[in-house]
């Protein structure tokens, strides 16, 4: 049930699943014709989001969804978990990123999906793990050096830890005061580990994820 | 570094689309009315939605910012309108002090404003204005002053993500009296919350006697035992005492070293904040490092991880990476509850009992109509003709899926909602009324004391009861000292695995059931299943791909969530799945047997133990499970050190809790923590030296076989000797015992602790399958019966397969190890695959995988001669090819079934801890841990690495953290991740270094491989003790202040040592102790 088309063609469109046509929900798929386009200008007044860099509209949807349901229940992205439904576990962590059309700038930050309410996230940018790489565009080197060290074991907290850690150097990029040396990002040491200070993992003891996490800070 | 997989943040993947930031220029508002989603833009807006609202009477409306409309409050009720309130300007300008409470607003002091009830639903507390001390000042600035502000918090985990026991603020203008050098208090703010109040307080009668006061040793006495009074929580408040002595603790780690000090404060900082601990005053700053004001790092600092690569068997033996960490890592690997919903999938939630011992007369919605989206319940009534009322299956007994008119524990499964999504289903089981009766009952068991009363017992087999070691009586004859009916007593552990119960059963043509089951044991959720369906065994078909974390709850645990989606799926006709919420598993999942110790030991005065006497109870909860083999296990843990005789009673208690499994190590952590415990024990009556007495009850490899008979192996196997002295030469053990008898001599309110502490885990290896079929194209497909956990089995068994086909010896086989696939457990494609559970399911499954191997090359090396003599070299691929020409079998099935002489061994380990005790607080902070372990020859030894670290972070969660509490009638309440804390990235040890022993050749093991999964975790038992000689330095000094008497050395620490345990055991009253102490010091002085 993977996307057909090219995630980070940002232009097109999506082509919503609606495998269980759940009643309280009910997605669209939109197409960026002529005509939407002008209608959007005017604004219809739909929940529109991007998840990955594909476009969502929403035409009608229980106030109460959670942007966590959403994702694991009407798109393919499934890589943030469900652990413990009270954001204390991290397990669900996705990037999101919000833009200020008047400074032209995007404010980026990790959120609980569990927590987030799908209205809540109306013209902003949802990014999981699966949206930093994936195996068929490539993995992120987040996703090789957790691999490589040995971070993953069970595998469920993993998509969670890589986005904390990726917002974390999303962050430390935007810092304009620090100059990374060439292979390093402008991330420290210990930015990089209190990254994932909120994620649970039963598995590995954290040792490794500590290590994959340092090993992108300078 | 080079090889590291190359970052570069130019190629950085955009967070933000170009198309929706087009779209946001040109305007995204919601429509309000359409999705029940208002977002006012100024609080005038606000007032006016919440003024209509207020009109009509039936809209029920929810105020959301971010994500505090949840929060940890979940929300499982309806609301007709949601009102985001991240666009009020008046929220972010910070102009005003202002809340809105329904449609007026008001302006208030912060502490009128906490003393007022809670705000209703329709209050907005639009912000808090934060004062510029500055601003406010009104001292005479002839005066040289100065500002001190500092604020604490003490809870469970350093950066957050917990609550705390209690959280302080102090604000204290002083100013030094230039004649006598004292410091004079001139006005202070004292505030703590979060203790067990309803909101945060201003010890008002503290400012005003500390106002204006020289401070001295007795205004802070005094001042101390006054906080103490105000400081109060409330009723029902967990370890109410405890709270109370961290505020006198702060209050006293805040004004002490202003105590006396002969500095001067200049003029030059008055009017400046000091925001952080005192700053550039180099007296007082000397003054708060004899307070230990050394911070130590939060986080994990270094790391080291040392071992010895094996290439005897190529590519086993390579610290491969982890098959499918990536795709693990990117999100695409596939759990259970990722398989996409099939066409009218149903959801279901479970309905439990919270009574111990009832009948259960009635259970139904508590409305007439069914709640929305509900299809309906599935109880005990729908198991089908033929079928019976089982939820699990293991060799030593079953037990029921719902409880049939009667529950016995809290907990227990009563019914099963099915709905149209898991939302709805979690919501309506909320909504199901039980009526219960218990009217000429009996009263149920809740303790162990009371089965032992009512001769409530289970009954082990005498095959797996273990054996009495020695004479007793000859042992007690021998003994110089005896100590008796002494008494340890041991809590629950929950499993914590990251990915909660979850199955997915699909009806499929002719009465059959697929069933997806996230499940360490395939095989009985099989059986299980064709029991409770009465259906025959090859109508069902059990699928496990991967599992999001076992540690033993996914074996008997995970089989009545599978059996009840198949159940309803069977009723509904229609696939059913369901996700437990986290709470419903945390009261479901039993976990870890609780267990009561009543020892006798009798000892030599140099320590050596001569007889050991246990009586032991262990809580086994309702049903059998796997419980009659803990007995064997707690042996098993206990026999580490020569007990000279060993005698023991271990009864298992039948109780009206929900029923204790296998977790991670049953038995054997309580077994060698008990062995632990006595040992110190012995050591503090004889004060001698706890590592001198682990030394002298040491075996050697004649006693070592006496106690554990054929599993203690040959001589050469008895490796433990070589690592303990290895370990003390590279932890460095010997002198960081001298530092920290220095550090302790130095440091009034920090402690430090050592303990080094060897392991002993005795395993079994259990029969299991494997298949290895060979496809036209070269590739290999393996299955076997071992599940993947996250414990690297499949990569274990990847290069395994790699390895025995490998001895063909054609040319490519080298690239062996890409051309193999595991593929998920399925319980009718490969049959008798077992339970992967007791750290052995790993190498069984390769040795099932090697057995088949060696069946393909042996059909194969005729072919391969042939080839070879015909063309000199033969290819991997070309010789399959030839070979499926020729119609060779290419597809092996072994069942491996390991005899009684080499199924059991011992694995051996030692760690040495470190640990650093705030007196103040009872915090534990976790210097260094150096572990040495034996793998044998290490399958693959990255894998075994992450299995030892692992399993010792999970150890000191038991040791330390995790409290997983029930009510009294045995309902769990810690139940979710607010109320049971695991270890997180700064709660485990700064310094972590890990060595894999590589000891050579193991006749008897799978290629010489020992297990890793479980016995590691009970080396965490280091930081246990190494926090009880931290502890007992703390009352020792309490001892040289007067005020505790000898028996200060003799005490027992609980497990976990949370911080309230340390913090008890070194004293509530040490602040005061010290004070007086130090008034009497000065007095006595003159």
């Amino acid at each position: 049930m993977l996307f057909e088309c090219d995630q980070w063609k940002v232009e097109r469109v999506s082509p919503v699943i609606a495998a269980n046509s759940d009643a309280f929900l009910s997605v669209t798929p939109t197409h960026n014709t002529v005509m939407e386009e002008k209608q959007r200008e005017t604004g219809t007044g739909s929940l529109v989001f991007a998840i990955n860099g594909l476009r969502f509209e929403v035409s009608s949807v229980s106030p109460s969804t959670t942007l966590l349901e959403f994702l694991r229940a009407q798109t393919p992205f499934k890589s943030p978990k469900l652990g413990c439904g009270e954001g204390g576990c991290g397990a669900c962590v996705v990037l999101l990123s919000k833009y200020d059309p008047v400074l032209d700038q995007v404010e980026d930050f990790t959120a609980s999906s569990c927590l987030t309410l799908l209205c809540s996230v109306n013209g902003c940018s949802v990014t999981t793990s699966e949206g930093l790489g994936n195996s068929k565009d490539g993995f992120h080197p987040i996703h090789q050096r957790f691999s490589g060290f040995h971070a993953s074991q069970c595998g469920f907290c993993t998509p969670g830890m890589c986005v904390s850690l990726f917002g974390a150097l999303v962050k430390a990029e935007k810092n304009d005061q620090r100059e990374p040396s060439p292979g390093f990002s402008k991330l420290t040491v210990v930015e990089a580990e209190k990254a994932i200070s909120g994620n649970l993992c039963r598995c590995t003891g954290y040792r490794p994820i500590a290590d994959a996490c340092k090993s992108f800070g300078s | 570094m080079s090889r590291l997989p190359v970052y570069d943040h130019s190629l950085e993947i955009s967070t933000f689309p170009e198309f929706l930031k087009r779209e946001i220029k040109s305007s995204l508002l919601l429509d309000s009315e359409r999705y029940s989603w208002c977002k006012p833009a100024t609080a005038e807006e606000l007032q006016s939605l919440l003024k209509s609202i207020d009109a009509d009477s039936k809209t029920r409306m929810k105020l959301v910012v971010g994500n505090t409309g949840m929060g940890y409050y979940k929300e499982l009720e309806h609301y007709d309108k949601y009102i985001d309130l991240r666009c009020v300007l008046e929220l972010s300008t910070g102009a005003s002090v202002h809340i809105l409470t329904g449609t007026l607003h008001e302006k208030l002091a912060l502490d009128e404003f906490l003393e007022r009830p809670p705000l209703d639903s329709k209050s907005v507390l639009l912000n808090v204005k934060i004062p510029n001390y500055a601003a406010v000042k009104n001292i005479s600035s002839e005066m040289d002053s100065k500002l001190l502000f500092e604020t604490y918090r003490a809870s469970l985990r350093p950066l957050g993500n917990a609550l705390p026991y209690l959280n302080a603020a102090f604000l204290a203008e002083v100013s030094c009296l230039k004649s006598s050098g004292s410091v004079v208090l001139n006005k202070c703010r004292v505030v703590f919350g979060a203790y067990g109040t309803k909101h945060a307080i201003r010890a008002k009668e503290v400012e005003n006697f500390l106002s204006g006061k020289i401070l001295t040793v007795g205004v802070l006495y005094e001042a101390v035992k006054m906080v103490k009074a105000n400081v109060v929580p409330e009723d029902g408040t967990p370890s109410p005492a405890y709270r109370s002595s961290l505020a006198a603790g702060y209050l006293f780690d805040f004004l002490f070293p202003l105590i006396d000090t002969s500095s001067k404060i200049h003029g030059g900082w008055s009017g400046e904040y000091c925001n952080t601990s005192l700053s550039e005053d180099a007296e007082i700053k000397q003054k708060y490092s004899q307070l230990d004001h050394v911070q130590l790092p939060t986080l994990l600092t270094s790391s080291e991880q040392v071992l010895e690569l094996n290439h005897d068997h190529h590519p086993v033996g390579q610290p491969i990476k982890k098959i499918g960490a990536a795709l693990q890592a990117s999100g695409e690997a596939v759990f259970v509850d990722d398989i996409p919903s099939p066409t009218n999938c149903l959801h279901g939630s479970f309905v439990h009992s919270i009574k111990p011992f009832a009948r259960v007369k009635d259970i139904r919605f508590k409305s007439k109509l069914l709640p929305d989206g509900v299809s309906g319940l599935v109880s005990v009534r729908d198991i089908p003709k033929g079928g019976e009322n089982r939820g699990c299956t293991t060799m030593l007994g079953t037990e029921s899926l719902f409880a049939d008119g009667l529950t016995q524990h809290a907990g227990e499964r009563l019914a099963f909602v099915v709905a149209d999504t898991q939302k709805h289903a979690d919501i309506a089981s909320n909504l199901v009324e039980v009526d219960y009766d218990i009217e000429n009952l009996e009263p149920p068991i809740l303790t162990v004391e009371e089965a032992v009363k009512r001769s409530s017992f289970f009954e082990v087999p005498l095959s797996l009861y273990p054996k009495q070691v020695g004479d007793i009586s000859k042992g007690w004859a021998e003994a110089d000292h005896k100590i008796l009916s002494a008494k340890i007593k041991l809590g629950s552990q929950y499993y914590f695995y990251m990915e909660t119960q979850t199955a997915l059963a699909i009806p499929d043509e002719d009465n059959t059931m697929v069933v997806y089951s996230s499940n360490q044991c395939p095989e009985y959720a099989h059986v299980t299943i064709a029991k409770c369906l009465g259906i025959p065994e090859h109508n069902v078909r059990v699928i496990t791909r991967r599992v999001g974390g076992g540690f033993g709850g996914k074996a008997m645990k995970a089989i009545p969530v599978a059996t009840a989606c198949a159940l309803a799926a069977h009723k509904f006709r229609r696939p059913v799945r369901t996700y437990l919420n986290r709470k419903t598993d945390m009261i479901m999942a039993g976990g870890r047997h609780p267990m009561e110790i009543t020892y006798n030991v009798g000892f030599k005065s140099n320590g050596k133990v001569t007889a050991l006497q246990l009586d032991i109870l262990i809580n086994a909860g309702i049903s059998v499970d796997i419980s009659p083999l803990l007995p064997r296990n707690i042996l098993s843990g206990l026999k580490k050190y020569d007990w000279g005789a060993l005698s023991f009673d271990i009864k298992l208690c039948k109780t009206n809790h929900s029923s204790k499994t296998a977790m991670r190590a049953p038995g054997e952590v309580q077994g060698s923590y008990i062995a632990e415990t006595v040992i110190e024990h012995v050591a503090s009556t004889l004060s001698m030296d706890v590592d001198s007495a682990r030394n002298i009850n040491f075996y050697r490899y004649d006693s070592l076989k006496l106690f554990y008979d054929v599993a203690a192996g040959d001589s050469a196997e008895y490796t433990l000797p070589s690592i303990w002295n290895k370990l003390a030469a590279s932890s460095s053990f010997k002198q960081r015992v001298e530092i920290i008898k220095e550090f302790n001599r130095c440091k009034v309110w920090k402690k430090r602790g050592i303990s080094r502490v060897p392991i002993v885990h005795q395993v079994f290896m259990r029969p299991t399958t494997g298949k290895v079929s060979i496809l036209s194209d070269g590739s290999v497909v393996v299955e076997v019966g071992g599940i993947e956990l996250g414990q690297g089995l499949w990569t274990k068994v990847k290069q395994m397969a790699a390895f025995g086909l490998s001895s063909i010896k054609c040319d490519g086989v080298e690239n062996l190890l890409d051309k193999v696939r595991i593929i998920q457990a399925d319980t009718l494609s490969l049959t008798q695959g077992g339970i992967t559970a007791g750290s052995t399911t790993s190498e069984s499954s390769c040795e099932s995988v090697r057995l088949c191997c060696e069946v393909l090359v042996e059909r194969l090396a005729p072919l391969k001669e042939t080839l070879q003599g015909q063309m000199g070299s033969v290819r991997w691929d070309e010789l399959i090819c030839k070979a499926y020409t020729q119609s060779l079998n290419l597809s092996a099935t072994s069942h491996y079934s390991p005899d009684f002489n080499s199924m059991q061994y011992l694995n051996y380990g030692a760690a040495v801890s470190e640990v650093e005790v705030n007196l103040l607080t009872g915090e534990t902070a976790i210097l260094r841990s150096d572990i040495i372990y034996d793998c044998g020859q290490s399958l693959n030894p990255a894998v075994d690495l992450g299995q030892i670290e692992g399993a010792f972070v999970q150890g000191i969660g038991f040791f330390m953290l995790e409290e997983y509490t029930t009510n009294s009638d045995g309902l769990v309440v810690a139940d979710g991740t607010w109320t049971y804390k695991i270890p997180t990235i700064d709660t485990i040890p700064k310094q972590f270094n890990v060595e894999i022993h590589s000891s050579g050749h193991h006749r008897q093991r799978v290629l010489s491989s020992k297990a890793s999964g479980e016995p590691p975790l009970l080396l965490a038992a280091s930081v246990h003790c190494a926090t009880r000689a931290a502890v007992r330095e703390a009352r020792q000094q309490l001892h040289s202040w007067g005020c505790m008497d000898e028996s200060y050395s003799t005490f027992n620490l609980e497990v976990p040592a949370t911080m309230p345990a340390v913090k008890e055991l070194c004293g509530l009253d040490s602040v005061e102790s010290y004070i007086q102490w130090e008034m009497g010091r000065k007095s006595r002085l003159g």
